[in-house]
């Protein structure tokens, strides 16, 4: 089992530590990563999903770690999937730009998360537009989606594609990335009724 | 704070530049001014294995007036705006009377309009203006030339629609808008700013506005409009009490993402800021 | 990798072709490769404008344009401006209007300069203050910059001044000065540090395998390849209790404890590729929670120190009114414009070490150094060298001068290192984080009777050289000038997880002050009394002088001399026109502005430290050369020296030369810090020539054959009074003085004398600040319209720098009243590390600062009645802004924090809608 992790690609796995590396590009802005994710939990029933992962940065001083909770509580009509995550970055990426990069990573978090619950759940659908703009729900803003000939870059759509596991289109998430960054951010969202398990690929 | 590694190519024809920039892969930068992207590099933010230096491309840097249509090259130093009013002709004084809020003079004289926009940070001069003013940039790419509308083209924080093997190559304006305006704070002189804001109206004989642009910058990871406060303010009298609705709209629209304490005051700066900018541009070019 | 282009440029005229790495930048180009040092470095990311050049006549900044870039350019530095060493009128008048001190910054601003009058021959006002705005100066807080631009502009320059205001000022105006980046030795290897990127954790691994097989990589190594008991000493007292806990180790070993500790250096052949090698270091930590807050639940004081004196309790029972304040400072330094930096070369066949950079306390260091490296000191030599600004922080014993030397003897190369900007916004002290709870007891009249003073000093990961000195020195100078009976202060000293605190220009007394004058601001508003009859009662009085006040500072109890408080007040208020800003201020709040004045008064302290030495040699050209023990921070000690000497064996100033801290020519010395140095090596300097006057009249006597009492001095010669053709130069005395001659006499070789200046008590002078401020509604930001500063300095010795050294601390300590404040994130990540984030004050954010200068409180522990000069400027900022803020607010008492913030004004001015 892998996760879905935007940028990132599962290089070896031991036991049940995966190591992996991961770029992030925010404009000119990059980096890379490698490291390990842990399932410490895993229950497919629950849905319910403990992860750990820490990373260092390739070229560059600096790295992250992080612990990635999922769950979900079922309701009336859909199932609100709760997805903590506890991110813990350092290094320049952490010390830039009052902020910004920061949260542009918690977007790409949220993003993350997102996509591992909907892995877990065997959602195959695209994900709620709202959640491309966290919080921009209310507002008109005239930031369109990116046009089609822009980035429409094979490596960011390939390096979501962890393990062929997220065949799906996931539109604006996958350009939404960034380097990771924050504390405790607890996203939720509905997802719908959760589905049957997919047909893709290994587990 | 040096550098990582790059190879250097400098061009001379924007054919060589694009040949070269396809040639290299996603990893190579073009550099203009490279007072943005210099600094990325000396912290090692960014490390582009290749720059293709295109600042001495002199095709890319003419400011010229066609017709109704301001065209600004992508090698256009920010100074030169800064002292072309008269190139730039009437009815877009805001981009001569804009440019000081840049930086500090060195800045200007290196800096570049195309270099401004395709770094797309969220709170530059010529961000805002490009989306208040409903600029398109003109991007080339070895197949030919596309026009992205400025709503279209920043895309997220420091990123733009711009292919990696694409140059931005000109910036057009379509049309004079002497009524308009760009009031920003910064809590130092030169740098950029907290909050700003651009706005452009016109006036119908009755002095009602007509075609409102409201754009911020610093408030979110692309510059923003706010549709909801152009609306407002359209067919309303250009006076103090609608401009001070549609700016208190702003603040609430744009805010609520902001929460806590600076939220606090980029709220109150949108507000107040774009009051002023709304005033300043009903009023039409000063002097 | 490297991508070598050969390039054609020329500099200054001449035609230069040079082999070039395509990401070397103008500014190394410049410096290392075609050695010319005068274009400087100080952020090397296109803020602060150090590095201006002149590319085809457009003044841009060397260190964002890229060598390889400026291929079949023309470029013009500072070195091109002297025409055959005589200054340009720019550079002359940059000399006369006190333009510079330290000259770090000069050659970017002579550039500007130069570009601007050559483009607009004739200037307006505001294209000047534009362009003073666009670079930054730490030291003179600008307005000898404008002026000096004006100056020049408007052809005032003196044509053919006879000589340079200062000594310092040709070299450093011509791109002559030696800073350390400017010491280049053969066959160097660079060190760059690797640096700890979390806030608290143990290290569990360092893998540097990939950063060894680097190219270029000398070799890479951490804690486990140092000798043991590598920890930086503390310099200064007291010292309460085992401290060694608390002590930063050379390269962490088993834990970090703040994001930029020291956990491994590379060395390597060149800086580029030691920053490549150390990115591939990789360490693995095991996070821990960072303490960030000394309010932090659960957070334990390292050390408690307590003074006082009198009863307070008692005084606090019987009293008719307490007031109380909590306030807050926060963390801001120094950040002088040239970073730390130090190049150690070691003789292995001499067994001698030479080390360049280390500027402030030389002597102290060359003492430490010999002990952990395991030499004598006397095979050791600090060499003096020119220094981009000091403020306390530069100069000190840092992990990086240990392992400079240590590496350089280790490798029998000569080893350099020089600091980053973003380095050192983690790596060198910081300062002055405090909060603090003060208590005042009152009597009905406005009469301070007692005080009661709870500190929480956050002194960051460890204490380094200077220890609890500014804990204790808070407490020591918290009553200022005041009369009060009873005192009861206590400072928690808490170790958190970030950069470890020092001392910076004003230690503890910045912050006592904002604290103290904030309390009785506070009183006089419950007392309904007006601030400053408030101050006025309780200010002591001539004849309670001297004043003895039972609690240490520097290991001297407080003893004030002499003083006139009052009548300083008197007169500050007059000459600023005090009430004439007040009044305005009023009118313009009827109008709707936030407009407010404010005042605080304060009393510094200045020397310490026992002594200082000098030396005057007499050269075989007759010249003399003056050496001391104190250092050149861009504070103008070498002109203050020369000056005393002058005066005192009547020669031109050009026949003297002075070498501030190297420690071969002066066996032992003090150093420069806490406003001593014209103290002690002033005082040291005139004994010294004192000396020598009694040497050169005994010598020409014997050669003149005339009694020593018909003889004297004059225009570098000794003759016989009334009989001006038997006369004998310096010069002949010198040739005359060698081994053979002075061994008749039972002399030693030579014209020589060194003096020792020991035991001036610590004198303490004193001042007054006044601020007019606006608060913008909108943005709650706060500007400076006017300010102010009273001070009275016993005697001014050059009343020129004494001015330029107040109007500077003027300058930075508006900056940490309003700008400057080093954050952190929740894990303890900084969030200050470029000068985009933090904010140094530009020319734009300081007003001109305008001088009450008194010479009324003649110190009476040293001979030149000097009071230092270094920190007064400073020292009453915050409390003076804070009270301007709440008048223009209308808000008695709402100020309680420092730097008073954008959203700090706008989470007050909430309560307001
Ligand atoms: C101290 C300081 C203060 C500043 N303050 C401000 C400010 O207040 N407001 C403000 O707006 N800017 C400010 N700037 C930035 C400045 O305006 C830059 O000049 C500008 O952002 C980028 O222009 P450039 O020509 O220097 O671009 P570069 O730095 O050369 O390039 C920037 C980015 O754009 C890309 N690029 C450049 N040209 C093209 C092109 N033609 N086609 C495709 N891609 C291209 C590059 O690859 C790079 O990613 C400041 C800079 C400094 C150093
Ligand atoms: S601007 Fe170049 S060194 Fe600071
Ligand atoms: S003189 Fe300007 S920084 Fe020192």
């Amino acid at each position: 089992m892998a996760p879905c992790l935007p940028g990132a690609s599962i290089e070896g796995k031991d036991g049940d530590v995966y190591t992996g590396a991961m770029r992030t590009k925010v404009g000119p802005i990059v980096a890379s990563y490698r490291g390990t994710l842990k399932f410490d939990e895993l229950d497919k029933e629950k849905r319910r999903a403990v992860i750990s992962a820490r990373a260092e940065e390739v070229s560059g001083q600096g790295g992250a770690e992080a612990q990635i909770v999922t769950s979900v509580i079922e309701g009336e009509d859909g199932s609100l999937v709760v997805i903590e995550t506890d991110v813990q970055i350092r290094g320049r990426v952490a010390q830039f730009g009052r902020g910004a990069l920061e949260k542009i990573s918690q977007k790409m978090f949220a993003d993350f998360a997102k996509n591992l619950e909907r892995q877990l759940s065997g959602e195959s659908e695209a994900a709620p537009e709202e959640a491309a703009r966290e919080g921009g729900g209310a507002r008109e803003a005239t930031a369109a989606p990116p046009s089609p000939t822009a980035a429409d870059g094979t490596a960011e759509q390939a390096s979501l594609d962890v393990l062929g596991l997220v065949g799906e289109q996931i539109g604006p998430l996958a350009r939404r990335v960034g380097a990771p960054l924050l504390v405790g951010l607890v996203v939720g969202f509905v997802v719908g009724r959760s589905g049957r398990r997919g047909e893709r690929g290994p587990g | 704070m040096k550098p990582a590694p790059f190879a250097y190519h400098r061009v001379h024809s924007v054919e060589a530049a694009l040949e070269r920039l396809h040639e290299l892969g996603e990893e190579a930068k073009p550099i203009a001014g490279g007072q943005s992207l210099a600094p990325l590099m000396a912290f090692r933010l960014a490390r582009p294995t290749a720059l293709v230096d295109i600042s001495r491309l002199a095709e890319l840097a003419h400011l010229a007036r066609v017709g109704d249509e301001l065209r600004v090259g992508a090698l256009t130093r920010h100074a030169t705006v800064e002292s072309g009013a008269a190139q730039c002709g009437e009815g877009f004084e805001v981009l001569s009377r804009s440019a000081r809020f840049i930086g500090h003079g060195p800045i200007r004289r290196r800096g570049t309009f195309g270099g401004s926009l395709a770094h797309g940070d969220p709170s530059a001069e010529w961000c805002l203006l490009a989306l208040a003013l409903d600029a398109v940039v003109i991007a080339r790419d070895r197949a030919g030339e596309r026009a992205i509308d400025a709503g279209d083209f920043f895309t997220g924080y420091f990123s733009t629609a711009l292919a990696p093997d694409e140059l931005l190559v000109e910036v057009r304006f379509p049309r004079p808008r002497p009524h308009s305006s760009l009031k920003e704070f910064s809590r130092r002189r030169g740098d950029f700013a907290l909050v700003g804001v651009a706005v452009a109206l016109d006036l119908d004989r009755a002095g009602r506005c007509e075609d409102v642009r409201i754009a911020f910058g610093g408030v979110d990871d692309v510059p923003v409009r706010v549709a909801a406060a152009e609306r407002l303010l359209e067919g309303e009298p250009a006076e103090a009490d609608a401009f001070r609705a549609a700016a208190e709209l702003c603040g609430a629209e744009l805010g609520r993402g902001l929460g806590d304490e600076d939220g606090r005051l980029k709220r109150r700066l949108m507000v107040e800021l774009s009051v002023e900018a709304l005033g300043e541009a009903s009023a039409g070019v000063p002097g | 990798m490297s991508d070598l282009h050969l390039i054609a440029i020329t500099v200054n005229g001449e035609a230069h072709e040079v082999a070039v790495d395509s990401r070397r930048t103008l500014a190394d180009v410049l410096r290392h490769d075609l050695r010319l040092t005068g274009t400087h470095l100080g952020c090397e990311h296109g803020v602060c404008g150090a590095c201006t050049v002149l590319l085809d006549g457009s003044p841009v900044r060397s260190c964002l344009v890229f060598g390889v870039q400026a291929d079949g350019m023309e470029v013009e530095t500072v070195e091109g401006l002297a025409d055959d060493g005589t200054l340009g009128p720019l550079q002359q008048a940059f000399s006369e209007e006190g333009g510079l001190q330290c000259g770090f910054c000069t050659p970017g601003f002579l550039m500007l300069g130069t570009a601007l009058l050559r483009e607009h021959p004739d200037p307006t006002e505001e294209e000047i203050d534009d362009l003073v705005a666009a670079n930054l100066c730490r030291c003179t807080g600008y307005a000898g910059i404008r002026r000096a631009l004006l100056k020049a502009a408007r052809g005032g320059a003196t044509e053919g001044w006879p000589e340079p205001a200062r000594v310092e000022d040709p070299r450093l105006l011509t791109g002559g000065g030696r800073f350390v980046d400017d010491v280049d030795r053969a066959g160097q290897l660079w060190m760059r540090v690797v640096r700890a990127d979390l806030a608290a954790a143990e290290i569990v691994e360092i893998d540097a395998e990939a950063a060894r097989q680097m190219e270029g990589v000398v070799a890479v190594l951490d804690a486990t390849s140092l000798p043991d008991g590598f920890v930086i000493p503390i310099r200064l007292g007291p010292y309460e209790g085992d401290l060694t806990p608390f002590l930063q180790p050379v390269l962490a070993g088993a834990e970090v404890r703040y994001v930029g500790e020291p956990v491994a250096v590379v060395v390597a052949e060149d800086p580029y590729v030691a920053e490549d090698a150390a990115e591939r270091v990789v360490t693995r930590y095991a996070p821990r929670e960072p303490l960030l807050d000394s309010a932090q639940h659960g957070a334990e004081p390292a050390v408690t120190l307590r003074r006082g004196f009198g009863d307070a309790d008692a005084a606090f029972a019987a009293a008719d009114l307490v007031v109380e304040v909590d306030v807050r400072v926060g963390r801001h330094s120094a950040v002088p414009l040239e970073t730390r930096g130090l190049v150690a070369d070691w003789d292995t066949q001499a067994r001698h070490l030479t080390v360049w950079g280390a500027t402030k306390v030389p002597h102290f260091n060359r003492g430490a150094l010999a002990r952990l490296l395991g030499l004598g000191a006397e095979e050791i030599t600090i060499r003096a060298s020119d220094a981009g600004g000091g403020f306390g922080v530069r100069g000190e014993l840092y992990p990086e001068d240990v392992l400079v030397t240590w590496l350089a003897m280790r490798f029998e190369r000569p080893v350099k290192w020089i600091e980053d900007r973003s380095e050192h916004l983690v790596a060198t002290n910081h300062s002055r984080e405090q909060s603090r709870r003060l208590e005042g007891a009152f009597r009905e009249d406005g009469s301070l009777l007692a005080v009661r003073d709870r500190v929480r000093h956050d002194n960051g990961a460890y204490l380094r050289t200077h220890g609890l000195l500014v804990p204790e020195m808070t407490l020591g100078m918290l009553l200022g000038p005041y009369r009060v009976d009873g005192y009861d202060g206590e400072a928690q000293v808490f170790l958190t997880n970030k950069t470890p605190a020092g001392t910076y220009r004003a230690p503890g007394r910045y912050e006592a002050t904002f604290a103290r004058e904030r309390l009785l601001d506070k009183a006089a508003a419950a007392l309904g009394m007006d601030p400053i009859a408030l101050r006025r009662r309780n200010l002591l009085k001539a004849r309670e002088l001297p004043h003895h006040r039972p609690v240490p500072v520097l290991g001297h109890e407080v003893v004030i001399d002499d003083a006139d408080f009052a009548g300083l007040l008197a007169e500050t208020l007059k000459e600023s026109n005090w009430s004439g800003w007040k009044k305005e201020a009023a009118k313009l709040r009827g109008e709707g502005r936030a407009i407010g004045v404010g005042f605080a008064y304060f009393l510094e302290k200045s020397g310490g430290g026992g002594f200082e030495t000098a030396r005057i040699d007499v050269l075989a050209d007759g010249r003399l050369r003056v050496s001391s023990g104190a250092t050149s921070l861009g504070q103008g000690v070498e002109t203050v020296l020369a000056e005393v000497v002058c005066r005192e064996l009547d020669v031109a100033r050009a026949d003297v030369a002075v070498v501030a801290g190297d420690t071969d020519l002066v066996e032992a010395g003090g150093g420069s810090w806490a406003s001593r140095s014209t103290v002690y090596a002033g005082s040291a300097a005139q004994k010294a020539a004192q000396e020598l006057r009694a040497l050169l009249l005994e010598v020409a006597s014997e050669l003149l054959e005339a009694d020593a009492r018909d003889l004297e001095l004059g225009a570098g010669a000794v003759e016989v009074r009334g009989s001006p053709s038997s006369r004998i130069s310096f010069a002949e005395l010198a040739a005359r003085s060698d081994a053979l001659a002075n061994g008749r006499h039972g002399r030693p070789p030579g014209l020589s004398v060194t003096a020792t200046f020991t035991d001036a008590p610590m004198t303490y002078p004193y001042g007054v600040h006044l601020a007019q401020v606006e608060v913008d509604r909108r943005s709650g930001a706060v500007s400076v319209l006017r300010y102010h500063v009273g001070y009275d300095v016993g005697t001014a010795i050059s009343p020129r720098q004494v001015e330029g050294q107040l109007v500077g601390g003027a300058a930075q300590g508006i900056g940490g009243a309003l700008l400057e404040e080093f954050t952190y994130d929740e894990l303890g990540q900084p969030q200050s590390t470029t000068f985009i984030d933090y904010l140094l004050p530009t020319a734009a954010e300081v007003p001109d600062v305008t001088l009450t200068l008194l010479e009324r409180g003649r110190a009476k522990g040293n001979p030149l009645g000097a009071k230092g000069a270094g920190e007064g400027g400073t020292t009453a900022c915050g409390a003076a802004i804070a009270a301007a803020v709440d008048d223009a607010l209308q808000r008695p008492g709402a100020i309680l924090e420092l730097p008073i913030t954008p959203t700090r004004v706008m989470r007050l001015l909430a309560g307001e809608e």
